[in-house]
């Protein structure tokens, strides 16, 4: 007998009673400023938000970190980059970026978090390797929590993730420290 | 092999370091009250939580069966084990047949349950633990103290030490910022040159055979976005049902371990790309076998969070390392004590009852309930110790007449503020609180009379 079979089996002999599925909604928190709430959950998660017109996004780009960095981007209209991503073989090229632009589909309001799929994106890995990851984000595409969240999220790709702020660890006597392996810093472009 | 208690007497000699680690967990336990306070129906998401995982495990074979087809669907290969070495042989296999001959991997308690690591050292495969607590205890060749918090028991000159002698730092310079910068650059070479990545699963969906894996520091994302294959390792009892059912569990998730809303990463593998492997090993080891013990079948819903850890008084003031079994704590006590009745069954007495543990347990297990039915199973066993075995008999005999109990505590009330020191139950560090004149029922009894 194969081992999935007799996993199957043994769960099967344990007979239990199907307990049954608690589907009753009950009221959730919802903030009646969205955009005041995400603003302090990025806060409270080492993040940094800028909020601007999307017309002078490339500008604020340029005004906070200068010319003279490794910018990609997935996102056709932005100007500030000057790395080629549809070039770039393997991720690993990747390596020395300092800046990632990229679009987030909507925020959560209740922890800071931005949802991104790979679905415009050549590798998911220039999320995660990058020094500083900036997320653009339409300021009306917030939802209250994670139960809205999840029904936001279409099957139609092979990755996604909420990401809120930058990455962080304290696994070193419980002291927080920003920048473990992810991005050190997190900008959101609000607009 | 010596007991929890005398392992917890060796953590308490360094009385500064114990303490500072029970008001480290306890400031985390802190966290976790007032990230759950934010949160105004916290208790109709536990009560969700708990009614989902109890669903599942009640229909288990169906969401595991729906979980591999859909799986499948989206181009992942699925392998099934029934037990720890068949998990690490299929690793291994893959690993070989792909040619992969350095793995970075990611937290996962499966593996270390498994015991991946040595397995795979043995066959010539480097293995690098990437989170950073499970790194530096890799490099000093220890296990980890707590679930989510896995060198909670080093300080921070120790971890100096550690990496002063693997990765070269400066000597001395033990400020936490600077040695994870540090850990940061030595990882990245690993990241860069790993030909596979391995991770554990934090929620398998069956309705769509997605994976959900949750980290802080990006680890895992690092892992899997740049090496060309990826096994993931999941419990037959990561399974929920329902995208949607993601709403209730990480909601709960970081607020319970961390305190924080959310992990930093919350990545969902919805499909294989095109230039990637992705492999699912769905284990067993002794968990289908849970389900047919009524009892112990609620440890089944832990979700690892770790929060039953941090608030246990027992588990604060002993140290992860007391514990026999890889996850310590409450929890683990539990799970050891199922494993191993025989030598992780002592850890069910460390424990006081007092419940806290299920109080912020985010999927409501009857820890305590647990804790107890593992003491009558491991007496019944004949484990316990002759002297305390025969300790227990006479309290049995003694409570079980009311004249014998009447006489006794009134002799108690003479003898026990003149018993030395080392006699009394509980003595260690404690004193005697002052023993009331009369007893409850003589009060009682002039009560009525009166």
């Amino acid at each position: 007998m194969s081992s999935k079979s007799e996993i199957l089996k043994s769960i099967k002999n344990a007979s239990l009673e199907e307990v049954r599925r608690d589907d009753e909604s009950f009221t959730l928190t919802t903030y009646e400023d969205k955009l005041k709430a995400f603003k302090e959950s990025i806060k409270g998660v080492a993040g940094k938000f800028i909020e601007c017109d999307e017309s002078e996004i490339p500008f604020k780009i340029e005004e906070i970190f200068g010319k003279d960095k490794k910018i990609a981007s997935n996102i056709k209209e932005c100007s500030a980059k000057n790395v080629e991503l549809e070039s770039i073989k393997s991720p690993k090229e990747l390596k020395d970026i300092d800046i990632a632009i990229v679009k987030g589909e909507f925020g959560v309001s209740e922890n800071g978090a931005i949802y991104i799929n790979d679905k415009n994106l050549k590798d998911r890995a220039l999320l995660f390797i990058t020094k500083t990851l900036v997320i653009l984000l339409d300021k009306d595409a917030l939802v209250n929590n994670m139960q809205e969240a999840y029904k936001k999220i279409p099957n139609d790709a092979n990755f996604g993730v909420f990401i809120s702020g930058p990455s962080k660890t304290a696994d070193i006597e419980q002291s927080l420290v920003i920048g473990a392996h992810g991005a050190v810093e997190l900008f959101v472009l609000l607009y | 092999m010596s007991s929890h208690r005398e392992k917890a007497k060796e953590f308490l000699k360094d009385e500064k370091f114990s303490s500072w680690q029970d008001s480290a967990l306890w400031f985390v336990r802190e966290k976790r009250d007032s990230a759950t306070k934010e949160v105004k129906e916290w208790e109709e998401l536990r009560k969700r939580a708990s009614n989902i995982k109890a669903h599942t495990l009640s229909r288990l074979d169906f969401y595991l069966e729906e979980f591999e087809k859909n799986a499948l669907k989206n181009g992942f290969e699925v392998h099934w084990a029934k037990d720890a070495l068949e998990h690490n042989r299929i690793v291994y296999n893959i690993l070989k047949k792909e040619g992969a001959k350095k793995v970075v991997k990611s937290k996962s308690m499966l593996t270390e349950e498994c015991h991946l690591n040595p397995f795979l050292e043995h066959k010539g495969i480097e293995v690098v633990d990437t989170d950073l607590g499970e790194r530096i205890i890799q490099l000093r060749g220890e296990k980890p103290s707590h679930i989510v918090l896995p060198a909670i028991h080093l300080k921070k000159e120790q971890v100096a030490e550690t990496f002063e002698k693997f990765l070269d730092t400066k000597k001395g310079k033990s400020d936490p910022t600077y040695l994870t910068k540090e850990a940061r650059k030595h990882l990245r070479e690993k990241f860069l040159n790993a030909d596979a990545a391995l991770s554990g699963v934090n929620f398998a969906i069956s309705q769509n055979g997605s994976f959900v894996v949750c980290t802080n520091e990006g680890n895992a994302d690092m892992g899997t976005s740049l090496a060309p294959v990826h096994i993931a390792s999941m419990g037959i009892e990561k399974i929920i049902p329902k995208m949607e059912d993601l709403g209730v569990f990480i909601r709960m998730l970081a607020r319970s371990a961390t305190g924080q809303p959310i992990t930093t990463y919350t990545s969902h593998y919805f499909k294989k790309p095109k230039d990637k492997k992705v492999h699912i090993i769905i284990v067993d080891n002794g968990r289908s076998k849970m389900l047919k013990e009524r009892d112990f079948i609620g440890s089944l819903k832990c979700i690892r969070c770790g929060a039953c850890l941090n608030t246990c008084p027992i588990y604060r003031r002993s140290g992860g390392h007391s514990y026999p079994y890889i996850i310590p704590g409450p929890i683990g006590s539990l799970l050891g004590s199922n494993r191993d009745l025989q030598h992780n069954g002592d850890t069910a007495f460390a424990s006081t009852l007092c419940g806290s543990c299920v109080n912020v347990c985010p999927v409501k297990i009857d820890i305590t309930h647990q804790l107890l039915a593992y003491r009558k199973d491991y007496v019944d066993s004949g484990y316990l110790s002759k002297s305390k075995s025969y300790t227990l008999k006479l309290f049995a005999f003694v409570f079980s007449s009311k004249f014998l109990t009447e006489v006794s505590f009134n002799a108690a009330k003479i003898v026990l503020p003149f018993l030395p020191k080392r006699l009394k139950l509980w003595g260690n560090g404690r004193e005697l609180p002052k023993l009331a004149k009369k007893s409850f029922s003589q009060i009682y009894k002039e009560l009525e009379n009166e």
